[in-house]
């Protein structure tokens, strides 16, 4: 096929090296949560919990074996798929939400025109977005931050406390060196397979993370939805315009961050049939979310909180047993945590872009209030960006507050405080006017909590629809009971 | 069963469609973009043959400075670091009012003594010779 840039590269090789790189991180995956995964959804959970273990264990490597980080790490990946095959032979596989979702179907005429009309719509968003990630070159963070430290990675086979020579000469460029790990690892990754580094060549690999979202997002939907409502959750995802094309397409990392916080909502509402401690997903997924961007360190705060919280409604004698009894997982965490703050301590590289912690920095803070709260209302309801979508999260957020479980509740309230959390960190940024950073940011920023906030729409939807329905029947309000069993309530 | 009409129906498909309109046009229009007006790489090929031009002429070692003005300078001067790595290539902005002082800093810090410049040296440089690179991209040898 030719156009008017010249004839299209399908980029077939890096593809196949893309999803083998994945496919050998999902084995690593099951290594670490002993078991081996059959379905597609297992497989997917596994490769984001294998990619976070190996780009928290990149630091360390870097440090202990300088130069040779990333060919260990590459030797190990490709040894990983034997290994654990190996080892987890004639294990039963986990499914335990498969189970589930054949339980909860509605195999009525209506609902399955509708569940394949949703999947039709998520599959044709998926090819576009593959279509146009083969096609648009790297946009400004993709290329200038993502791209090029996995160029550098890829050349020095491992981590370095500075970008290159001079790369701290007034703070230019330098500051990349700040940025996590993993994305640019699984980049370099394919690099080395390929046998050199190219910019675009790489793209591919952030198709494996688009699907990687959807499968992710829909896991958390079966698990608490009623079908054919648990397509849609995908379905919305892939539809977002700043999801399906621009930066996602650009080599962003919001993306794959995205594809990490709607799958550690799924290894909470999906995976109560798993593996405790460090047999978990969850606490690999935790640990992961700050190796993706910097950002993830504010959702591994509130989504701990939020589990936390979960717990402590319950009274304390319920946050005490929960430590006790996922003390393991817990540690994990810590221990993710901490190597990525060794990280940015070893880096040793200032942060210019935000100032938080002296009393002028709050001042300027509190007096940027009102700008800043208005700059964000108008980004997230900017129509062409978002359509209706964070209105209806909003009321979607008021109906499982008043009519939701405890958990939907928290998930509702967890994404609402992400996107506060986010819309305040620009009340402290060192960029003037305030306008060009949060104009720059913000959008990409909400984007990573589009999945979670699809699986809120969905559940406050659904949760509206039973209320209404029982109203409708009997003139009473619904229990608290969980929205697939009120939509399939047992005989 | 809840009726045809009732409020949270009417709702789900004025959302659902919403949603499905704003995301077709995007995926189109961004479509339509990228295959029909974006360039198809990031680092130009004028930039990629100009960079092997480079190593030709200074062999693997050596920094060298990109020489421009900001904000078209901050971009170009970003391709010229990745195109030239593991080279390094120091940006100095000549429109900065300090520019002279990071410039003499750096090449006495990074022993510098060539830039790539896309036009005219700025006034106080002068050039011992000056190669070109391909496209409107130069070497020059700076005169100390």
């Amino acid at each position: 096929l030719s156009f008017p840039g010249g004839p299209l590269d399908w980029r077939v090789a890096e593809l196949g090296l893309a999803v083998l790189i994945a496919y050998c991180f999902a084995r690593t995956g099951d290594l670490i949560l002993g078991r081996r995964s059959a379905s597609f959804s297992d497989l997917n959970e596994s490769f984001l919990v294998g990619a976070g273990a190996a780009a928290a264990l990149l630091f360390p490597l870097s440090l202990l074996t300088p130069g040779l980080a990333l060919p260990i790490l590459t030797l190990f990946l490709l040894l990983a798929p034997p290994i654990a095959l190996a080892v987890r032979r004639g294990r039963a596989p986990a499914a335990a939400g498969r189970a589930r979702l054949s339980g909860g179907k509605d195999t009525g005429w209506g609902s399955r025109s509708l569940a394949v009309f949703f999947i039709g719509a998520t599959v044709a968003a998926s090819v576009s977005f593959a279509l146009l990630n083969l096609r648009s070159p790297l946009l400004w963070d993709g290329f200038q931050i993502w791209a090029t430290k996995a160029m550098v990675l890829s050349h020095e086979g491992g981590l370095r406390p500075e970008l290159w020579p001079a790369s701290e000469f007034y703070g230019r460029i330098g500051r990349v060196v700040r940025y996590p790990q993993l994305v640019p690892m699984d980049l370099a990754l394919l690099a080395s397979l390929r046998g050199g580094f190219a910019f675009e060549a790489l793209k591919p690999a952030f198709l494996v993370f688009f699907v990687s979202m959807l499968l992710s997002s829909y896991r958390a939907a079966k698990a608490c939805l009623p079908q054919p409502s648990a397509f849609s959750v995908p379905m919305l995802a892939a539809c977002l315009p700043l999801m399906a094309t621009g930066e996602s397409a650009g080599g962003y990392a919001d993306l794959p961050q995205a594809a990490y916080a709607v799958a550690v909502v799924a290894a909470c509402f999906a995976n109560r049939a798993h593996g405790r401690g460090t047999r978990s997903p969850l606490p690999w997924l935790l640990g992961s979310l700050p190796l993706v961007k910097s950002e993830g360190m504010i959702l591994l705060v509130i989504a701990c909180v939020m589990i936390v919280g979960v717990q402590a409604v319950r009274g304390f004698a319920a946050v005490v047993s929960l430590v006790r009894r996922h003390w393991q997982g817990i540690a994990v965490v810590g221990v993710m945590l901490a190597l990525r703050l060794g990280y940015l301590r070893w880096a040793h590289y200032p942060d210019a872009e935000f100032s938080i912690g002296s009393s002028a920095s709050f001042a300027r803070a509190l007096a940027r209030v009102p700008r800043v709260s208005s700059l964000c209302f108008s980004r997230l309801t900017d129509f062409s960006h978002w359509g209706l979508f964070w209105l209806a999260f909003l009321l979607a957020m008021a109906v499982l507050v008043l009519r939701g479980t405890a958990s939907e509740s928290a998930l509702a309230m967890a994404a609402a405080l992400a996107l506060v959390a986010y819309s305040s960190v620009f009340l402290f940024t060192n960029w003037s006017p305030v306008e060009l950073h949060l104009n720059n940011a913000y959008d990409r920023l909400a984007l990573q909590l589009a999945p979670p906030s699809c699986l809120v729409i969905a559940m406050g939807f659904e949760r509206w629809r039973s209320h209404a329905g029982t109203n409708g029947r009997n003139g009473r309000p619904a229990r608290k009971s969980t929205i697939r069993s009120a939509a399939h309530p047992s005989p | 069963v809840p009726p045809a009409r009732s409020p949270h129906r009417f709702a789900a498909v004025i959302f659902l469609a919403t949603s499905l309109a704003v995301g077709a046009r995007a995926m189109l229009a961004s479509l339509v973009g990228a295959y029909f007006g974006a360039p198809r790489q990031v680092i130009s090929k004028d930039i990629a043959h100009a960079a092997a031009r480079l190593e030709g002429l200074l062999g693997p070692e050596g920094s060298v400075f990109y020489l421009g003005r900001n904000p078209e300078g901050l971009w170009t001067s970003g391709l010229w670091e990745r195109a030239a790595y593991p080279r390094t290539v120091l940006y100095i902005d000549v429109a900065d009012p300090n520019w002279r002082s990071q410039y003499t800093s750096a090449r006495d810090r990074y022993d510098i003594h060539y830039a790539i410049v896309g036009q005219d040296l700025p006034p106080g440089l002068r050039a011992e010779r000056r190669w070109q690179l391909g496209g409107r991209a130069f070497l020059v040898e700076l005169r100390r």
